[in-house]
């Protein structure tokens, strides 16, 4: 699979949280190749494989970005707008976005001029998000409501070595691997029913994954999410390196024996890898989905990235291939075997 | 040509780019040198002589970052060159060096941070760029000590007549200037495109002394701040207020006579014209006024929003509005 082409078209697609139209036609389209695509009451796009094992495993991913949503339109016609998800004020200052109102708006959020900065301010990210439009009020408020979502403009760019950056990394990179796993899986005739699901709203309610793991009723779940890798403000203790390959989860909501199973998959199948150690939540969807259906069986797999809910979110995509192999791999290895 | 100017990478001491476009633009009946600086001086002849010398000017430099250092890991450090303030760098792509590497500013994620770091942009000397090496070596395969880093900021046209780019401080000038160069003059006039405006208006200083003028003209973007929430005189300007004419900023007490001039010309003509309502800003006046012995200088400015940073925004008709009253002022000024 050529994940940076996936990724450059997965992350043009826009989906901020609770409005995941556009990414989830997307995914429809890209999942189609490798089984029956279906779409549920939360929108939720899920593609079944179906095997003859009678094992059922489900693969989840969130389609939903952070971004931000429409409050009011002013009377200067500026929009003023709220975090959707955890977005990161401190990156929003001159940056360019799209107002997704009756149709697509270019738009800037303000940023303070030098000149009206008090000593020390110019440190501090802003209190409230505006958005110039360029509109007079009149147009503006023809043309977006409050609860529009507004995105961070798409960029992808190459970096050095293997490196890509855009907005929405987060979790389009989890897609990219559920693509792969996929792929992989039915090339193999993997004998188990695999249903990967595009989840929705993770970002702000990780509603999406808990709907679609209890009507799934999977006797094994496996999410895939980013989690952070080391820059050089952070504490190594808390990230993982970038390009070290996927991050297994270990955390007292995930299931050890799956973590353990993840591990020894990936020595087998020489996947380089590393640990991720969590004391309570893991904060991904894995956490929702364990409790659905009477209780499942939850892994948690997690591509490095750095610079999280920012517009500029860094990953590897040798990291995105082998978390896809190594999901693969655990899956066709069959049950849960020791290590 | 506005746009092309934009996408043109010229830091302070660096505007090679720019100056090298500007030339190769040059209609065929204007005379031009580059000093030891590297202004561009371009004389045009009218179609008569003129009375008063009169010089027009603009910077070719935008504010950009320069790599200070690489780290053991590959990260770069950077100073910037000229006033950016670190709120407009923080989650930002930049472009790097002549090879215009793709590099990243950012730091630990949202989710990471105490309650004090979760509001707080942190200082422009604790950001470094990523752009993806994993060693120096690998680094320094890419970029060198004392290249440049800009903006990311493709020229965009938005809502009802706005463009928003990196760098039209001061491409808007050098715009207009070469615009007026490729019309028809009714007087011979100097055209001066500048260096090292943005480190302290310092190539101004040295081509307002080789051209001696009588009047100089600075065509200039200037910060407005007409925005929700900023009260009255704090927006300074205005987007479609029409060009700026401001009496007195921080680097410069114009030409009073100017002043008047400005804004009766600009009656006379029908061209929405207003001034500034705070004290604020500098450009390069600030020198021209003090050299060779003295030069009656005004500054005329295209409104503009979100300045020194990936999204400086104007609007096209104040950008019309400055083109034709930069146009009748100078020829006023030539005759007067």
């Amino acid at each position: 699979m050529d994940y940076q082409a996936v990724l450059r078209e997965l992350t043009a697609a826009s989906g901020v949280s609770g409005d995941e139209r556009e990414i989830g036609q997307k995914a429809a389209r890209l999942f189609a190749a490798f089984g029956e695509v279906s779409t549920d009451a939360l929108n939720n796009v899920l593609c079944e494989m179906r095997g003859t094992s009678g094992r059922r495993i489900l693969l989840d991913a969130h389609m939903d970005q952070i971004g931000l949503v429409v409050l009011e339109i002013t009377p200067e016609g500026f929009l003023r707008a709220a975090p959707c998800g955890g977005a990161d004020k401190r990156v929003l200052s001159a940056s360019r976005v799209t107002v997704y109102g009756k149709e697509p708006l270019f738009g800037v959020v303000t940023s303070t001029p030098p000149h009206l900065q008090k000593d020390g301010e110019s440190a501090k990210a802003p209190e409230t998000v505006l958005i110039d439009i360029g509109l007079s009020p009149e147009r503006a408020q023809t043309l977006v409501s409050p609860g529009d979502r507004i995105a961070l403009r798409h960029r992808f760019s190459t970096l050095a070595q293997d490196r890509v950056s855009a907005p929405a990394l987060d979790d389009r990179a989890g897609l990219a691997v559920l693509l792969g796993a996929m792929e992989i899986l039915k090339a193999a005739g993997c004998p188990d029913t695999v249903t990967a699901v595009c989840s929705t709203r993770e970002e702000t309610t990780e509603g999406g994954a808990k709907a679609a793991a209890f009507r799934a009723n999977a006797d094994l779940c496996l999410a895939v999410d980013v989690s952070f890798a080391k820059t050089p403000d952070s504490k190594a203790e808390l990230c993982g390196v970038l390009g070290a390959g996927p991050m297994i989860g270990y955390a007292p909501s995930l299931t050890r024996t799956v973590s353990e199973g993840l591990c020894q998959a990936a020595k087998e199948s020489g996947i380089p890898y590393q640990l991720e150690i969590m004391g309570g939540l893991s904060g991904t969807n894995a956490d929702g989905i364990a409790c659905e259906a009477g209780g499942v069986q939850t892994g948690l797999l997690s591509v490095p990235l750095r610079y999280m809910h920012t517009g500029v979110e860094e990953i590897a995509l040798q990291d995105v291939e082998n978390t896809a192999r190594l999901l693969a791999a655990y899956i066709l290895r069959g049950g849960n075997a020791p290590c | 040509m506005l746009k092309e100017l934009c996408r043109l990478n010229a830091a302070s001491g660096r505007e090679e780019a720019v100056r090298e476009y500007l030339i190769a633009h040059l209609p065929p009946d204007v005379s031009y040198k580059v000093d030891a600086l590297g202004n561009l001086i371009v004389e045009k002849k009218g179609k008569s002589s003129a009375k008063n010398k009169v010089m027009l000017l603009s910077h070719m430099d935008e504010v950009a970052l320069i790599v200070t250092y690489i780290t053991e890991e590959g990260f770069l450090k950077f100073a910037p060159v000229g006033g950016i303030d670190p709120r407009v760098l923080f989650g930002k792509a930049v472009s790097v060096g002549s090879k215009g590497v793709t590099g990243l500013i950012g730091g630990k994620a949202i989710h990471q941070c105490s309650k004090a770091e979760k509001d707080a942009v942190p200082e422009v000397e604790d950001l470094y760029i990523d752009i993806g090496a994993q060693s120096k070596e690998q680094a320094e395969a890419l970029v060198a000590l004392g290249d440049n880093a800009y903006f990311c900021g493709e020229p965009t046209e938005f809502g009802d007549g706005f463009l928003t780019a990196k760098a039209l401080d001061d491409r808007v000038g050098n715009a207009l200037m070469l615009q007026m160069l490729r019309e028809e003059l009714s007087f011979d006039m100097t055209f001066c495109f500048t260096v090292q405006e943005e480190i302290g208006t310092r190539g101004a200083a040295a081509a307002a002394l080789t051209v001696s003028p009588d009047y100089a003209i600075v065509i200039e973007c200037t910060t407005a701040a007409d925005l929700p929430e900023v009260e009255g005189h704090k927006q300074v300007c205005k987007l479609g207020g029409g060009a700026v004419v401001g009496f007195m900023d921080r680097g410069t007490v114009y030409d009073r006579a100017l002043y008047d001039l400005a804004f009766r010309l600009a009656k006379e003509h029908e061209i929405p014209c207003q001034t500034k309502t705070l004290i604020a800003g500098g450009n390069d006046a600030a020198a021209v006024h003090k050299a060779a012995g003295g030069v009656r200088t005004l500054a005329v400015s295209v409104p503009c929003r979100y300045i020194h940073s990936p999204a400086c925004t104007a609007k096209q008709a104040d950008i019309d509005s400055t083109a034709k009253l930069i146009r009748v002022l100078a020829e006023t000024l030539c005759n007067a």
